[in-house]
């Protein structure tokens, strides 16, 4: 500080701190008249509306960040710091469209009247609309008020904690009391906590230690040190005698229940912050706050129980899932490409209720709450390509169920697998051209069988043309030129040859007008729910005394996927396919 | 200057029948012109004496327009040449040179052209003095840095709003829009590469549209392993000799010709900013320290106009300023913002220092006046708002902690 300025250092600061507060608030008046007219026929809505609601809360954010500059360097200074609020206070005094009229219910009761003009039905929905565009601004700026000064606080107890200083102790009584009941207290902390997870206003605010220090910094969680301001504030303010407050819908609050818990026993404990706490009653207070969150948890659940429940299913969500599994059906199946390359695939139709073939599928629920809009919720392909994926390993199964058929070969004692092998492809040779082997999943497979290698086993024999890209993979060679795949069976134990132009058919059947892979979503109504519950007694049964109520609800939290096929697979000429037997050894 | 030549000597050679009458003896034409070339030479010369001193006084001074400026404006360039043609037009005629020299209309000619640059010269005292007082250069000099920071500010914005408008035809047409560092992205597509050094100075935005367009419908992707077409470029970058500014399959290339969608340009010689910027804080600082409150606003107003063309030059444009500010295209790109906003910074710290209110509440009075106005500009600038709302809190908060 220069030594002209030492003695009136005083006198400059107040004045220019009292000058800049005021200029500020012409700045915020200048943007009142603009966009908040109080004659209600040059009232804004619309783009108007809003620039007039961001600028506003600029200039509120602007008083807050200059308080905080005050707190820091003369947490006494009380004037400056009441003046502020007083100007704050001062935006939007006089501009009430929450009473403006007509509200939303005055013009439903016109509706009722039965004989309405409809322009003048129009333009008073109109009027309506725009009076709650307004209110709904004006509520947001009061909101933004309380926010910052919630912030404020925030940063107060902050100081508080470091540095232990009494001064703090009475800057925060004081700019408690700008907070004057429990329920909207917590609709403030709440929504302050969001505003400090979505951007980092207050981040600025926590000087970053210096780097000689050697600590290591990280960023404060300023949402969740909001939980504390919170929990003082609230101590304050519930009345034990009025029990259990409630504190509406306080997601973020309610998100951290046992965090509100510990917070509640800290500040008990934590010698500089004991002072903010109430003197009479303390346990009381405390009890009730926690009851009053956990029960706000629970209406929430509740509420969003009942969302779910209510919400129709989401059609992207559905298009999402069906296409991820349509498409993993298709990249998963194994043979069909083969026998559609040969010929031997068929594709059939039948009518409904003459279905033929046998049916296929995976039945399963999932929750609802991943098909219903505005669900957070990523990823749900998954769910499809699951299914599409299941069943078409499924195929496979099938398939080989059905080659139990075919003979086996006579494996010589002291015959390798790999010899047996070489037999075995040269006798169904004379069966056919398109030969398969198929081979239970082992690592040393190209080992026991001595191939020639695929890539990935360190080879350079090529898969087939026709085999999909996503199971190259499961390509682990080539004896004698037949490719050798490997299928995920578990039960597997031997090796399976077979000329697949003439050893079996596969037929795919699908309904007329419908499609070879069926899928569909269902979402139980009320209805159906208690039909199905009664149909299904196993259904959502947690025990035998689980209530209807309770399966009825968990059931419409849910919703019951279908993917099935209808195929079968024929063996035409069981000589055309050997079995070769592995040994316990070789098939480990 | 060519036009001034062929003026000057064309003229005179026209076979025009009038002339002075004294001039009709070609005598008597001989002797005066031969006595006025003299004069004319060594009045000619004395002005420019007389100038030359006036200048290197101007030049002293640390606030100047430019001296090319000043010449420029007293008209002093075309006096010089006009006085140094009028004496060889005398020359000339003197020679026997036009109709009816040494006397004749050629010689009444060089004795009209001859009264010209001597009004000329009284015009040139005039102004000089004028010209040189030092609260006009003062105004000159802040008048020539405003125009110089106003070209570099309107060029920054106009390549924000370029980029904007390349980005939605880029997207419409799927064609990625990527700065320098990603011209690597789709390496199977040929690279377009600058032919010369330079700053791009326009984008055919039909081709861009064009080669997007005909990509997707002959599934270009499918064959090039995915890979789709990339602009690396945008208004105003600075690029190398074969600085990559597109890929581009090149079956495509018979259809749009990809490097006619780029015009490259050598950069124009301009004052860099940084320099205008120093020299307009410098003036700043220095009448902060002197507490001149009244002189410290000239200053002020010229940072009001400078910030207020942002907003204005993207309204012309009918588009809003949103994002930050002093953003640039790239992230750790330095703008003329930035610059500005540092140096209003350091001036709010050294004015809120000095402990003079005056001082104090002019330098914090300007964001004030600039937020005032580009929040009730239609549209509003939110942006520019929310940069003056910064700096003043920050003055504030720096007078909070005296």
């Amino acid at each position: 500080m220069s030594e002209k300025a030492q003695p009136s250092s005083e006198r400059y600061q107040s004045r220019v701190m009292g000058w800049s507060l005021l200029r500020l608030s012409e700045l915020g008046k200048t943007i009142e008249y603009k966009n908040f007219s109080l004659d209600r026929h040059q009232a804004v809505a619309g783009e108007q509306l809003k620039d007039g609601v961001a600028l506003l809360k600029q200039v509120i954010d602007a008083y807050f960040r200059i308080a905080k500059s005050i707190i820091d360097s003369d947490p006494r200074d009380a004037k400056t710091l009441s003046s502020i609020n007083d100007y704050v206070n001062g935006f939007l005094t006089y501009w009430t469209p929450e009473f403006e009229h007509p509200r939303q219910v005055e013009v439903e009761l016109y509706r009722e009247r039965g004989d309405v003009d409809p322009r003048r039905l129009a333009a008073l929905e109109r009027q309506a609309a725009e009076n709650e565009e307004r209110a709904a601004a004006k509520r947001e700026i009061d909101q933004w008020r309380g926010i910052n000064r919630f912030g404020l606080l925030w940063w107060v107890e902050r100081l508080l904690r470091t540095t232990g200083d009494a001064d703090y102790t009475k800057l925060w009584e004081d700019s408690s009391r700008y907070f004057g009941d429990i329920e909207s207290t917590a609709a403030i902390a709440d929504a302050a906590m969001k505003e400090a997870r979505e951007g980092h206003r207050w981040l600025g605010w926590v000087p970053t230690p210096e780097a000689s220090s050697g600590r290591v910094f990280s960023s404060p969680a300023i949402d969740r040190e909001f939980l504390s301001t919170f929990v003082l504030l609230a101590l304050r303010l519930i009345d034990p005698a009025a029990g259990t407050p409630d504190l509406g819908r306080v997601p973020h609050i309610t998100a951290n229940v046992e965090q509100v818990e510990r917070e509640v026993a800290e500040a008990r404990q934590n010698q500089a912050i004991t002072s903010l706490l109430p003197d009479d009653e303390l346990e009381a207070r405390a009890d009730l706050l926690i009851e009053a969150v956990q029960r706000s948890k629970r209406i929430e659940e509740q509420a969003e129980e009942e969302r779910i429940i209510r919400a129709e299913l989401d059609p992207r969500a559905i298009l999402t899932v069906e296409t991820a599994a349509r498409q993993a059906w298709q990249r998963q199946r194994l043979l069909p490409p083969l026998f559609k390359m040969l010929n031997v695939y068929r594709g059939e139709e039948f009518e409904e209720g003459d279905e033929q073939g046998e049916w296929r599928g995976i039945t399963r629920w999932e929750l609802k709450l991943w098909f219903v809009a505005d669900s957070s919720v990523g990823g749900i392909e998954t769910i499809g390509s699951e299914r599409g994926a299941a069943l078409a390993e499924g195929e496979t199964s099938l398939f080989l169920d059905a080659a139990g058929v075919a003979p086996e070969y006579r494996r010589a004692e002291e015959e390798s697998a790999g010899d047996a092998l070489r037999s075995a492809i040269e006798t169904v040779r004379d069966r056919g051209e398109s030969l398969v082997v198929l081979a239970p999943l082992n690592w040393r497979l190209s080992q026991v069988l001595d191939l020639e290698p695929a890539a990935d086993f360190g080879g350079n024999a090529t898969p087939p043309a026709w085999l999909s890209a996503d199971l190259t993979s499961r390509f682990a060679g080539s004896v004698d030129g037949v490719p050798v795949i490997q299928v995920r069976e578990p039960d597997l134990q031997r090796l399976l040859v077979f000329a697949a132009e003439n050893f079996a058919r596969w037929t795919q059947w699908r309904p007329r007008g419908g499609e070879e892979l069926h899928f569909s979503i269902k979402a139980y109504s009320e209805a159906e729910a208690r039909e199905a519950i009664i149909e299904h007694a196993d259904w959502f049964r947690a025990d035998e005394n689980t209530p209807d109520e309770e399966r009825v609800r968990e059931l419409r939290k849910a919703v019951y996927i279908d993917v099935h096929e209808n195929l079968n697979v024929e063996v035409v000429e069981d000589q055309a396919a050997l079995w070769v037997p592995l040994r316990e050894d070789e098939s480990e | 200057m060519f036009l001034l030549v062929v003026l000057c000597f064309g003229i005179a050679f026209l076979p025009l029948p009038w002339s002075f009458r004294s001039f009709r003896n070609p005598d008597v034409a001989n002797s005066y012109l031969a006595t006025l070339w003299q004069v004319e030479a060594a009045a000619l010369g004395l002005t420019l004496v007389v100038v030359v001193f006036i200048l290197q006084t101007v030049h002293g001074r640390r606030q100047r327009p430019s001296l090319r400026d000043l010449a420029e404006k007293i008209w002093l360039p075309a006096l010089f040449y006009s006085g140094l043609f009028g004496i060889g037009l005398i020359a000339v005629v003197l020679l026997g040179g036009g109709h009816g020299a040494p006397g004749g209309w050629a010689a009444s000619w060089a004795l009209l052209w001859a009264v010209l640059p001597a009004l000329g010269l009284v015009n040139l005292f005039i102004q000089m003095l004028h010209a040189i007082e030092p609260e006009r250069l003062y105004r000159r000099w802040l008048e020539s840095i405003e125009k110089e920071m106003n070209k570099h500010i309107e060029a920054d914005v106009l390549r924000r709003i370029a980029y904007n408008v390349l980005k939605t035809i880029c997207e419409d047409s799927e064609v990625k829009l990527v700065g320098l560092l990603g011209s690597s992205l789709s390496p199977n597509l040929e690279p377009i590469m600058a032919s010369r050094a330079g700053t791009v100075t326009d984008i055919n935005l039909r081709r861009v549209r064009r080669a997007g367009l005909i990509s997707k419908e002959t599934r270009v992707a499918e064959t090039h392993d995915g890979d789709t077409p990339v602009v690396c470029v945008t208004l105003g970058d600075r690029v190398g000799e074969a600085t990559i500014l597109m890929r581009l399959a090149r079956v495509i290339h018979q259809y749009v010709t990809p490097r006619r969608a780029f015009k490259i340009e050598s950069a124009p010689t301009e004052v860099d900013l940084d320099v205008l910027l120093d020299d307009l804080q410098d003036e700043a600082l220095r009448l902060i320290r002197a507490l001149s409150p009244r002189a410290y606003r000239r200053v002020n107003d010229v940072y009001e106009r400078l910030l207020l063309v942002y907003p204005k030059t993207w309204a012309r444009y009918k588009q809003q300023l949103v994002g930050g500010f002093a953003d640039g295209l790239y992230l750790i790109e330095w703008t003329p913002g930035r610059s500005i906003s540092r140096a209003l910074h350091a001036e709010v710290e050294a004015a809120i220092a000095s402990a003079d209110s005056n001082i104090a509440e002019e330098a914090l009075n300007l964001p004030i006046r600039v937020a005032q106005q580009a929040a009730t500009l239609d549209p509003p600038a939110p942006a520019l708002v929310d940069e003056m709302l910064n700096l003043f809190v920050y003055g504030v908060g720096e007078a909070a902690r005296l």
